[in-house]
């Protein structure tokens, strides 16, 4: 229960996309039929930047198509690439661990030992040559060649060299090497796809979301509620990490395996593969169907992830230690997926190499899988997973059996069939070995613009732009930083939340209320008159709202004491504005904002102050029709005391009104002038509340559902007590 | 009966240094606790620093501990008296090595009465497993020997797997 | 490392009591005794082999005798599989309001979420381990519980002698079956 509420206080619901922003292939994977990865070396600073420029305009975006291009471009940076290219040496420190460290010394971590140990890795791939991975993609060879020779005369015009030419083909019906389809199970992300059973996170209803873009890319909500670290500005948002890696598959050797454990465990070859893999060879899971292939699952994306283990504690349908078990366990760990939810990854792998023909020996060719993977946090993801997971089975529940395809060391380790009785597949062979890999930075577009600038500064230091350090960032308690979600709307879910919140919160509002004869919250307030000046060329992202419409509108602010608590005790003080003709004569518009208290260590922490302080925020979500917005105000000049205020003596005090955007810096859009106070009957008359919203701005999730509802019992127990009175 | 055992001392200001070195220079697999029967597992940390919370300003420090401090702490299912006797006797004169930086030691004769008086009890113990250290290295070493059996004598005629069972395990 | 030897990692952290932290602790450890409910969760996690929490109210001085330190002192020692982080952040997600509790009176304590400064406070306070042995390295913590009921089963299996090889392999195959996800 306790665990249920934290989620239903903690967990963001709902989270927006930049396409424009981030580079292709991430969150919707291109399935074109050829790529060639091409690890480059850049020749000088000033070179590579103006390479970066060249191509800039052909790296291929998030932005939907309207026709599917012959060929794609997407540029990655290895740590010492981007040290190469002069970034600065505190935005490098800035980067996260194994990113700096790269992939090769985190071999033994990730079980790249023995055939996989680094120093029989490919030429140019985790030796440091690598500062950059151009990848193009294509649907077809001619168009490959065409535009990979278009890019070899821009580097070598430009002086950078490729380090590692690579050259990746589909195999037929997307399988790998050794006959499986492969990619099936993605998480299903939030604002891009359907989530359904297994895929994404679960809320506390026990309905499957789409898990929150922070997941994947920096700058964003994440599973806990935060934002997503990554580098510091001006890399801070749309970034995420590739970790990509060239795994060599022994299709003979796997073939010839496994017919010599079927025949000893006298089961079915095609059986224990699946087993195996927790997967037919078609893609139909065995969480489903246990027995055999089933074709019709297998093509249905309703049904082909929707599974998570839950009703197969015991591995009987799919053993604990297959591979696609171990490496995504949904529920499988036990206390819901609080202990997988955090090791979701994007997979947008291709094959390589020729497929060995049926019943053929080993031709000795070079075949496998580019593997490719896009997170948040290369630490916390992709290496949790392969050294926790799948090197060893202990977090897994299988003790020490490693993964039978990508775990470390298998010689003499087995692989557990649980049944009546369970078959052991012994001794394991080593059939998949790292050629090499590379961990890589994939910049947002804007980055990646920034990357080719002249000069890369923080975005403080350039007009328009306000630093957030990101200590302050960090602090920002999860009701700020839920208002960060892009969402427009609320979802079901959060409604169905808000309102559970709401009914188990009204009654002691209407209480408190009927016994106040005044609001439960608010109920005393200094009701001013003010103006509000909107400024021209607002953001965007204020487009058809009150703020985005420049012009003078008479308006009506209450300040107040959220609790009404004896004075110097510290309370939440609210700021209301109340715009009556925003959206046209009749359509009003109300904000409710309280006073955040900013520390003297910078942060923005505590919500309950024992005065007035210079700055209120909206808080809970706001939003446009373009996205989410946080409105903050400003106070020009300091506060004056408490007392002051509720005399009536702030006449004059001016605001000035910030729109925020997800991720964003503020935008300075109004100024908010106070007049006189108005008398206790004409300050009585404006009954601030947040769902007037005739400016366009709306309010938004649980936390706005829930204190419609409670506001309304509050006016119930005020009208109940004076209908009595 | 699973105790957890620590043993905080005073170690007297500049030895710190000294007795951290020497203590640390005595590899895992050369370990004293290794020979001391019953014991799960074993550790010394030197507390060099006075000051506790160490991105305290120093104004805010004086509420740390006074003096560089040992602590000894083991997880044991023997007693302690008769635990802090067979540490002591692995030790031999590196006891003295040790605790001789700290304040009052009175020498290896009387030591486990010291030692026992440093004594500082838990205020909340956990343990998963509340097994003897005997039983449970037993049982890891015949789940391994089970785990090898399973897989080697799969298939096997019931007659056979008699007789390896009973050739491996001579139940 | 020395506060690791194989798969075992001793921690030790050592923090000031906040202002009625002893009578919090007091509270807390009496529930934690007396309450299976909130220690249930840690054991069926299974990664902490032994910890224990003690409080420093009076420590050994200079002179070999004791003194009172002017604030409690918490001294909090784990002996558990896996790194420190991995550790405190899988208590956060499974078991927040324990973990939040059992740090909530110390010293500057930032709370357990978001993860950044609760790792940096881990690290402020944690001291380093002069020297860690333990007597099973090679074994986690389910290692070890996995062993216990296997061998607790395998004492149950009839002895070879009193059977015919039939209704051995019949009570054999029967122990795998009960046991397998131990093996």
């Amino acid at each position: 229960m306790i665990r249920a509420l934290r989620k239903l206080i903690q967990r963001p619901v709902s989270e927006g996309v930049f396409p424009g922003d981030i580079q292709g292939n991430i969150l919707q994977g291109y399935n074109l039929a050829v790529s060639a990865p091409l690890f480059v070396r850049f020749g000088s600073p000033s070179e590579a930047r103006t390479l970066l420029d060249e191509v800039l305009p052909l790296v291929t975006s998030a932005r939907r198509w309207n026709a599917k291009p012959t060929s794609t471009l997407n540029i990655a940076f290895t740590h010492i690439g981007l040290a190469a290219l002069a970034v600065p040496a505190d935005v490098l420190d800035s980067f996260p661990k194994a990113f700096r460290d790269g992939m090769r010394a985190r071999a033994s971590l990730l079980g790249d030992v023995g055939r996989s140990d680094p120093q029989h890795w490919d030429v140019g791939l985790g030796t440091g040559e690598a500062h950059a991975l151009f990848e193009i993609q294509a649907v077809d060879d001619a168009e490959l060649d065409r535009a990979v020779t278009n890019l070899r005369q821009r580097l070598t015009h430009l002086g950078a060299t490729i380090v590692s030419a690579q050259r990746g083909a589909r195999l037929p019906d997307r399988k790998e090497h050794f006959g499986f389809v492969d990619g099936v199970g993605q998480p299903a992300m939030q604002g891009t796809d359907d989530a359904r059973r297994g895929q994404g996170q679960l809320d506390v209803f026990h309905q499957w979301l789409g898990l929150p873009i922070g997941e994947i890319f920096h700058g964003h909500v994440d599973a806990d509620g935060h934002s997503s670290p990554g580098p510091s500005e001006p890399f801070t948002l749309n970034g995420t990490f590739l970790v990509w890696r060239k795994l060599y598959e022994d299709a003979a050797a796997f073939r010839s395996w496994t017919a010599g454990q079927a025949a000893q465990l006298d089961m079915d070859e095609e059986l224990l593969r699946a087993k195996l893999v927790g997967r037919w060879s078609d893609g139909s899971p065995l969480a489903l169907t246990p027995d055999r292939p089933d074709p019709a699952t297998a093509n249905d994306r309703d049904r082909v992830n929707a599974f998570d283990y839950s009703d197969d504690p015991d591995g009987l349908r799919c053993p604990l230690g297959a591979h696609i078990r171990r490496a995504n366990p949904r529920l499988g760990l036990g206390f819901d997926d609080e202990l997988s939810v955090r090791q979701r990854i994007i997979r947008r792998g291709m094959t390589y190499g020729e497929a060995l023909a049926a019943g053929a020996a080993d031709d000795g060719a070079d075949r496998g899988i580019f593997f490719a993977a896009y997170m948040a946090d290369i630490e916390r993801q992709y290496e949790f997973i392969q050294a926790h997971w799948c090197n060893d089975g202990d977090g897994v529940n299988v003790g020490h059996d490693p993964d039978p395809f990508v775990g470390s060391a298998l010689e003499g380790r087995k692989f557990t069939i649980p049944g009546s009785p369970p078959k052991f597949a012994s001794p394991l062979a080593q059939t998949v070995v790292t050629k090499g890999g590379e961990y890589l930075w994939v910049p947002s577009m804007q980055s990646l613009a920034l990357l080719a600038s002249a000069t890369i500064s923080p975005l403080s230091t350039r007009p328009g732009h306000t630093k957030i350090p990101r200590k302050r960032m960090k602090s920002v308690r999860p009701t700020i930083r839920r208002t960060l979600s892009s969402s427009t709307r609320t979802s079901p879910t959060e409604r169905v939340a808000g309102t559970l919140l709401g009914v188990v919160l009204a009654p002691v509002a209407f209480t408190i209320s009927a016994i106040r004869s005044a609001a439960a919250v608010h109920p005393y307030g200094t009701v001013y008159d003010a103006e509000l000046e909107v400024h021209p060329d607002g953001p965007a992202l204020l487009d058809n709202t009150v703020l985005g419409s420049p012009g003078s509108y008479p308006a009506t602010i209450r300040l107040s004491r959220g609790f009404a608590l004896p004075r110097r005790t510290d309370d939440v003080h609210g700021l209301a504005v109340s715009i009556p003709d925003a959206g046209g004569p009749g359509r009003r518009q109300d904000f409710l904002m309280a006073t955040v208290k900013t520390k003297a260590s910078g942060k923005e922490a505590s919500l309950r102050t024992d005065r007035y302080e210079t700055l209120f925020s909206s808080l809970l979500r706001l939003a446009t029709p373009q996205g989410a917005v946080v409105i903050r105000a400003v106070s020009v000049q300091p506060m004056p005391p408490d007392a002051d205020v509720e005399r009536g003596q702030a006449a004059g005090l001016a605001y000035d009104i910030t729109a925020t955007s997800p991720g964003g810096g503020p935008s300075t859009v109004a100024r908010l002038t106070l007049g006189n106070a108005l008398s206790d009957e004409a300050g009585a008359a404006p009954s601030f509340n947040v769902e007037h919203d005739g400016g366009g701005i709306t309010t938004l999730g649980t936390l706005n559902v829930a204190r419609k509802i409670v506001y309304r019992a509050s006016h119930r127990g005020r009208a109940a007590r004076h209908r009595k009175g | 009966m699973i105790s957890h055992l620590s043993i905080l001392s005073a170690v007297v200001d500049g030895h710190d240094d000294e007795l951290r070195s020497f203590i640390a220079s005595r590899s895992v697999e050369h370990s004293p606790f290794a020979s001391v029967p019953g014991t799960h597992n074993g550790r010394f940390t030197v507390v060099r620093t006075d000051p506790l919370s160490r991105t305290d300003p120093p104004s805010l420090r004086s509420g740390g501990l006074p003096h560089p401090m040992l602590m000894c702490s083991a997880v044991i299912d023997t007693p302690p008296a008769e635990w802090l006797g067979d540490l002591l006797r692995v030790l031999g004169p590196d006891a003295d090595r040790i605790w001789s930086h700290c304040a009052g030691w009175p020498g290896p004769e009387s030591a486990v009465p010291w030692l026992l008086q440093q004594r500082v009890k838990p205020w909340l113990t956990f343990a998963t497993w509340k097994a003897d250290v005997t039983r449970m290295k037993g049982a890891l070493e015949l789940r391994e020997q089970i785990e090898r059996f399973a897989v080697s004598t799969q298939g096997l005629a019931a007659a056979d797997l008699l007789t390896r069972f009973r050739s491996t395990f001579r139940k | 490392m020395s506060d690791q030897h194989g798969q075992a990692s001793a921690v030790s952290i050592v923090v000031r009591i906040r202002r009625l932290g002893t009578a919090w602790f007091r509270l807390l450890f009496f529930g934690s005794r007396h309450l299976a409910y909130v220690t249930n969760p840690i054991k069926q996690q299974q990664f902490i082999h032994f910890c224990h929490w003690m409080v420093l109210t009076h420590v050994p001085d200079q002179t070999g005798s004791r003194r009172r330190l002017s604030r409690p002192v918490l001294w909090f020692e784990s002996n558990y599989d896996g790194d420190v982080f991995r550790y405190m952040d899988t208590f956060t997600r499974i078991i927040p309001w324990r973990q939040r509790a059992a740090w909530l009176p110390t010293d500057r304590f930032p709370d357990i979420s978001p993860p950044g400064p609760f790792h940096q406070w881990t690290l402020d306070n944690v001291y380093e381990t002069t020297h860690y042995w333990c007597a099973y390295p090679n074994a986690t913590t389910r290692d070890v519980g996995r062993s216990l009921r296997v061998e607790e089963a395998f004492t149950q299996l009839p002895s070879p002698d009193t059977v015919s090889p039939e209704q051995f392999q019949q009570a054999w195959l029967g122990f795998l079956t009960a046991r397998q996800g131990d093996l």
